[in-house]
């Protein structure tokens, strides 16, 4: 999304303000008073992440390609300057941060050369998080691709300090960082309660273990053991026909998925990496009506993985729990393969793990059910339609208590005044 | 009809007149214990108009015993034998005190009770579904409490006896939700709904007080509560359809109850 596209309202959220005074430069290009650089909002479409207040971006952003946008006002200055903007894990206002073997910083945007006392500074997040990890930082600003995405190598979130730096020359004359307030809604300068920079996390959690899967009616639950991973906050859950899904290419055997009836699902290890095999039964429909048994059907093979992607998303929980169900949306009597990948507070999604074997969802057989198969013929009864629910019962067993603490209440005031008109009469 | 059996009738007549002549409303009994023209025991014990029942009770809807159902046993299969907890709250309005033998009013109550399992698949295997069976029953019943003994006696039981009607809530559900069943025909039903019947209960009650006087009595005095009671009670919920509908799902039971009961 461009600078210009993001709604007001949004900047008004992520506003934030910083300050940082310096002494008058030394030549005759100065004024007589301080040089002041003041971020005074910041404008993009920077997403709330994680905790409240917390403003960052994750890998999605970074393939997205988001830019983010800083406006700034420079008093003080009234010729024309060079506006540097550098970002890293410190202060990148001093040169030992910036320069030389022990660079933490690095440019994160081509340099400015204007006069101008308010200009807005856009800042793409592909150049904020290209090499994340590289030390020392380089020192010249180059245009990062979509590789920098990538950079991040172990799971957890990272703070950068952005710094707006004026130069004179070589020299820092005047520099200010990017701060947010906790909540990120007003603006601040200089707290110690405000976050410091960009909060950068572009990588998910590790893999959870021990993915299992057991049918439900067109859904199904999955049970896992999670990793421990302190940054996962959820789990997305990916599901795909296990005829369409794709081989992992580095298989050293081709496996099989079959179905008690003769319903057949050949994988082919040696097939290519992403297709679905293009053999009969692969190519073929699943969800064969002989397949009536899948659950049980499937255990015999392993199962491929499935595509991970937003087409093949079928659910997630956002919680730390270590069971779920898939949304029902699932085809019943149709093996699935079915991979859980956990999800941070940055929404990205760590690496799937999948089940061993295909489970194909089936309807069940339920008390309703057998009862109307026994012969039955109660049901249906036009009683008010809440009727029956069971948060009925527990509204209709707190109403009764509320009602009864209520008279309970009242005869006790009532028997207070009855007390107090005998005293008044003995 | 018989000459004696006219007799009995006459003579209940009167001895029902007689009692309900004797029997006046609460607060004025109270009034002649204010004036200080009876020497009574309680005469300090403040004003009591209501019972309010905690309970709880195994119960096992009789859905079985339809002769709809041929002698399948759709609930046993599903559910099994076992009974399941049923917890229930009961208002009842003391609205009557005969002297010397008890009280007499109307009450109101509500229960509930769910029955759950895992659901199979339809190939039999293990289902990650549960499926359950959730019964509500509301009544309205008339409540008689022959308390003479624990008033007048020093005999801290209280025997009592209620009937009245009931409107069962039913709802068969799994994790997805009601359940639904499409006959032959086409049309389907849904797995909720509600069946009346009728109910009678009998139990005696147990006064807590008897155990420390002092704490009864300043419970009375801080909070109001005249009585604390657990109790025992046996109940016959017949619930086939007394009123409708037409082809009801049979849930009552037959079971004991127990639990606490405060007057105030």
């Amino acid at each position: 999304m461009r600078i210009s596209a993001v709604p007001i309202a949004l900047a008004a959220l992520a506003s934030a303000v910083a300050t940082f005074t310096v002494a008058p430069l030394a030549s005759a290009q100065t004024t007589a008073g301080s040089i002041v650089v003041t971020v005074a909002s910041r404008i993009d479409d920077i997403r709330q992440r994680g905790p409240a207040g917390t403003l960052g971006v994750s890998k999605q952003d970074c393939l997205d390609d988001l830019t983010l946008g800083f406006n700034l006002s420079i008093t003080g200055q009234t010729t024309t300057y060079d506006l540097q903007v550098w970002a890293g894990e410190g202060d990148c206002s001093t040169d030992a941060n910036r320069l030389g073997t022990t660079a933490i910083c690095k440019p994160v945007a081509p340099t400015s050369r204007t006069t101008s006392a308010a200009l807005s500074v856009p800042v793409r997040v592909r150049d904020l998080v290209a090499d994340l990890e590289v030390k020392p930082k380089p020192v010249s600003y180059s245009a990062a691709d979509e590789t920098a995405c990538n950079a991040q190598s172990s799971p957890g979130a990272r703070t950068l300090s952005v710094w707006f730096l004026v130069m004179n020359g070589s020299s820092v004359v005047a520099s200010a960082s990017f701060k947010t307030t906790a909540t990120g809604a007003t603006t601040t300068t200089g707290s110690s309660a405000a976050q410091e920079g960009v909060v950068v996390d572009l990588k998910g959690p590790p893999a959870v273990t021990n993915v299992s899967a057991s049918s439900g009616d067109r859904r199904l639950r999955l049970e896992w053991t999670p990793t421990g991973d302190q940054d996962a906050r959820g789990y997305v859950f990916y599901c795909q026909p296990a005829a369409s899904a794709p081989v992992d290419a580095s298989a050293s055997s081709s496996s099989t998925t079959t179905c008690d009836a003769g319903a057949t699902v050949d994988v082919d290890a040696g097939g290519d990496a992403g297709d679905a095999e293009a053999g009969t039964a692969a190519s073929g429909t699943v969800a064969d009506a002989g397949c009536t048994s899948a659950s049980s059907a499937t255990s015999t093979g392993a199962c491929p993985s499935p595509t991970i992607g937003a087409a093949t998303e079928c659910g997630r929980v956002l919680s730390k729990t270590n069971t779920g169900f898939t949304d029902r949306s699932l085809t019943n009597l149709v093996p699935y393969a079915v991979a859980v990948a956990p999800l941070d507070a940055f929404d990205n999604v760590g690496d799937p793990a999948s089940v061993t074997t295909c489970v194909a969802p089936e309807a069940v057989n339920d008390f309703w059910k057998a009862y109307s198969e026994a012969g039955g013929q109660a049901g249906g009864f036009c009683a008010l339609e809440a009727v029956g629910l069971p948060g009925g019962a527990n509204t209709a067993v707190l109403g009764f208590a509320t009602f009864a603490l209520t008279l309970f209440g009242v005869r006790r005031r009532a028997k207070r005044r009855t007390e107090k008109n005998q005293e008044t009469r003995s | 009809m018989k000459t004696r059996d006219m007799r009995s009738l006459i003579a209940g007549a009167a001895a029902l007149f007689a009692l309900v002549s004797l029997a006046r409303p609460a607060h004025a009994q109270r009034d002649a214990i204010v004036e200080g023209k009876n020497r009574d025991p309680h005469a300090y014990d403040s004003p009591q108009r209501f019972a309010l029942e905690i309970r709880f009770g195994l119960y096992k809807p009789d859905v079985d015993s339809d002769p709809a159902l041929g002698g399948k046993t759709p609930y046993g299969t599903s559910f099994g034998p076992n009974r399941r907890l049923m917890t229930g709250l009961e208002l009842d309005w003391q609205v009557l005190r005969i002297p010397h033998v008890g009280s007499l009013g109307p009450g109101i109550g509500a229960a509930t009770v769910t029955a759950t399992r895992p659901a199979y698949t339809q190939s039999g295997t293990s289902s990650s579904e549960d499926m359950s069976f959730t019964v509500q029953p509301l009544s309205g019943l008339a409540v008689f409490r022959l308390d003479f003994l624990a008033r007048d006696a020093g005999i801290p039981l209280v025997p009592y006896a209620k009937a009245g009607l009931v409107y069962a809530l039913w709802r068969a559900s799994t994790t997805a939700g009601t359940s639904e069943f499409t006959r032959t025909d086409g049309t389907t039903t849904k797995g909720r709904g509600a069946t009346w019947g009728y109910s009678a209960a009998a139990g005696v009650a147990l006064d807590l007080g008897v155990l420390d006087q002092r704490a009864a009595r300043g419970l009375d005095q801080a909070i109001g509560i005249n009585h604390t009671y657990i109790f025992g009670e046996w109940t016959l919920s017949v619930l086939d359809g007394l009123l409708g509908p037409s082809k009801p799902l049979r849930v009552g039971d037959s079971t004991w109850n127990a639990g606490l009961a405060f007057e105030f």
